[in-house]
């Protein structure tokens, strides 16, 4: 299990910044999708000494509008990640009408925080058969897709393990924090142990959550209602050997869009609780 | 264990305090010409703080002009203890639990502050090979501190007689500090070298910090453990010197920090790449019962910081709350 940064790809401060807080693996954003894009995205973390665990966050519409134009053009981008010598694709399930929420000023010190995000309604049938048809093209190309699955409750998580053990190590599933706060606590480490059993889950997204008046609401990593340290226990008891990455943290006062100031809290926080597990 | 930041009363500073979860705040205030500090002002801070949701429960340091007769032994020195005394009764109005002190009389040394840490970060850097190349260069943080007084000595001291001095100043000082519920904790000698330029520097070892506590016992005289300094002094094994004075209940007040190397040469490094093992130190801290304020100390300069280094310090705080959260899930199971 290691730590995990995202950086913009065409931000050199943020590279340099993941270097000195002694990160290793970074997970790099862009929002172009033609191969030389993809290209210089490993390059620019092999150029700063930074392992490209993958490239994000590629956003596939569960309704198209077009079915075959959005496979063609997601099989094409999967093809070209083969080529630029990117391992896995960073992907989410929405719809373009879905805008992120506003953040506001009602977290810890009046930082901004954004509320949890609406996610697409869909399910596992409907989406099912994209995979199927991209799952060879993924294998060929030697790219592994990961659903970012921001959306996806506690309760639906077997039945999406499950419905996703066909496609073998060329899809997996990023974990995200509502799943985690929505696990009893006393079954946490059983349960949690078993989805990470099924080797499925290849990536953990670490965001604070706690109760606001209209639903969760974002925190830090050392607030809220997930345990941190207890979810990382959980994970390496479990020999969990993926990423695991804080989610973009509250705005903090004078801080950037990325949050450089927020950002080095949540590595140094995350680092320390991995170091004193041990 | 408060983890706590220096920062000073303005509004953006206290709200970047708070957003990172902390309760407490250390400060250090300007001196009246006279060498005191000005009570009024003292509450002002004090309360501007409290509305802000932050505990000032420490006061980082006096400045030196002020008692650098007494730290020389020069004539005037008892006119600047009373003033100190003074300070102190003030403190304890305020309730202002802790007052740190330096006994350092040519002030912090460095010799560097270059790019050559992990990802280009700049490490603060002692090498006594150049600070003896150029001597006056390293005073007072490589000319980045406040300059309170000359540095240049004019005289030279030996370790004797700053011990008397100090223990001169130790037993004026104490009873008031116990009399206004004060607790005093010198800060030791940073870079810890046992002279410099002449003068000695006393509070290098470990033996020193006892010498300290033992001249002068009172529950009001102990240590400002600053574990960066401490770390530096030759041979010491910071786990143990922890537990030691810890277990004397002598630490009053703590700085956070992880130097690599010791003297003659060591960096200011990040708090995860140090000498010690920051979990065991954290561990030995809350083993030891101490429960008093950490403050987050000297931290690399990052790339694009501001002059108050937050993107620097909130990894520190980050880190810091990392390991004591993991152990208090340790002490659960």
């Amino acid at each position: 299990m290691h730590v995990a940064l995202t950086i913009q790809v065409d931000r050199d401060d943020q590279f340099i910044l993941a270097q000195q807080l002694g990160i290793a693996h970074v997970i790099v954003e862009t929002d172009s999708w033609e191969t030389d894009d993809l290209t210089t995205a490993r390059n620019r973390a092999e150029q700063t000494g930074l392992q490209l665990v993958g490239v994000e966050c590629l956003q596939i519409d569960p309704h198209p509008a077009d079915p075959e134009a959005q496979f063609d053009h997601v099989a094409r981008i999967v093809r070209d990640a083969g080529t630029a010598g990117v391992s896995q694709l960073f992907y989410q399930w929405t719809s373009p009408a879905n805008p992120a929420p506003e953040p506001t000023a009602v977290g810890r010190g009046e930082s901004l925080v954004q509320p949890q995000l609406e996610s697409t309604a869909f399910s596992a049938d409907e989406v099912r058969g994209f995979l199927e048809r991209l799952a060879p093209v993924a294998a060929e190309s030697r790219v592994r897709l990961v659903w970012h699955a921001d959306g996806l409750l506690a309760t639906d998580i077997d039945r999406w393990l499950a419905a996703d053990a066909p496609f073998g190590t060329w899809h997996g599933i990023e974990l995200c924090s509502a799943a985690l706060a929505a696990i009893p606590s006393a079954d946490f480490a059983e349960i949690l142990g078993g989805w990470i059993s099924t080797q499925k889950i290849t990536a953990v997204h670490l965001r604070g959550l706690r109760s606001g008046e209209s639903g969760p609401v974002g925190a830090f990593l050392d607030e809220g209602e997930i345990s941190i340290p207890r979810t990382l226990r959980t994970l390496r008891t479990a020999n969990f050997d993926g990423s695991v990455r804080a989610a973009p943290p509250p705005g903090l006062v004078d801080d950037t869009a990325w949050g450089h100031k927020g950002r080095a809290f949540d590595t140094g926080y995350l680092k320390a609780v991995l170091q004193t597990l041990g | 264990m408060k983890i706590a930041l220096f920062a000073s009363p303005a509004e953006d500073a206290v709200r970047y305090l708070r957003q990172l979860g902390l309760d407490y705040v250390v400060h250090g205030m300007p001196s009246t010409p006279h060498g005191t500090l000005d009570y009024d002002q003292l509450m002002r801070t004090r309360d501007f703080f409290a509305a802000a949701g932050l505990s000032w429960d420490v006061i980082e340091n006096l400045n030196p002009e002020h008692y650098y007769q007494v730290m020389f032994g020069l004539p005037g020195r008892d006119e600047q203890i009373d003033n100190v005394c003074a300070t102190i009764r003030d403190l304890g109005r305020a309730g202002i639990g802790v007052l740190q002190y330096q006994w350092m009389l040519l002030g912090g040394l460095r010799t560097e502050y270059s790019p050559t840490g992990r990802g280009g970060a700049r490490y603060p850097r002692f090498d006594m090979e150049v600070a003896q190349r150029y001597p006056a260069a390293a005073l007072d943080w490589l000319g980045e501190g406040g300059k309170p007084y000359p540095h240049l000595p004019d005289r030279e001291l030996d370790g004797e007689q700053v011990w008397d001095n100090l223990i001169y100043f130790l037993e004026r000082i104490v009873p008031v500090a116990e009399e206004a519920g004060v607790r005093l904790a010198v800060h030791p000698d940073d870079a810890p070298v046992p002279s410099y330029m002449g003068v000695a520097r006393i509070m290098v070892n470990l033996e020193a910090l006892q010498r300290v506590i033992d001249a002068v016992p009172s529950p009001c005289n102990g240590l400002g453990f600053c574990q960066g300094t401490i770390g530096t002094m030759a041979g010491v094994d910071m786990v143990e010197a922890i537990r030691r004075f810890g277990s004397q209940g002598k630490i009053f007040f703590a700085h956070f920090r992880n130097p690599r190397g010791q003297v003659p040469c060591f960096d200011e490094v990040f708090p995860d790449e140090g000498d010690t093992d920051m979990v065991e130190a954290v561990r030995a801290y809350r083993e030891s019962g101490f429960d008093g304020v950490m403050r987050i100390d000297h931290c690399p300069g990052v790339i694009g910081d501001n002059p108050r280094a937050d993107r620097s310090f909130a990894y520190q705080v980050g880190y810091l709350k990392g390991i004591i959260q993991s152990l208090d899930l340790e002490k659960e199971a």
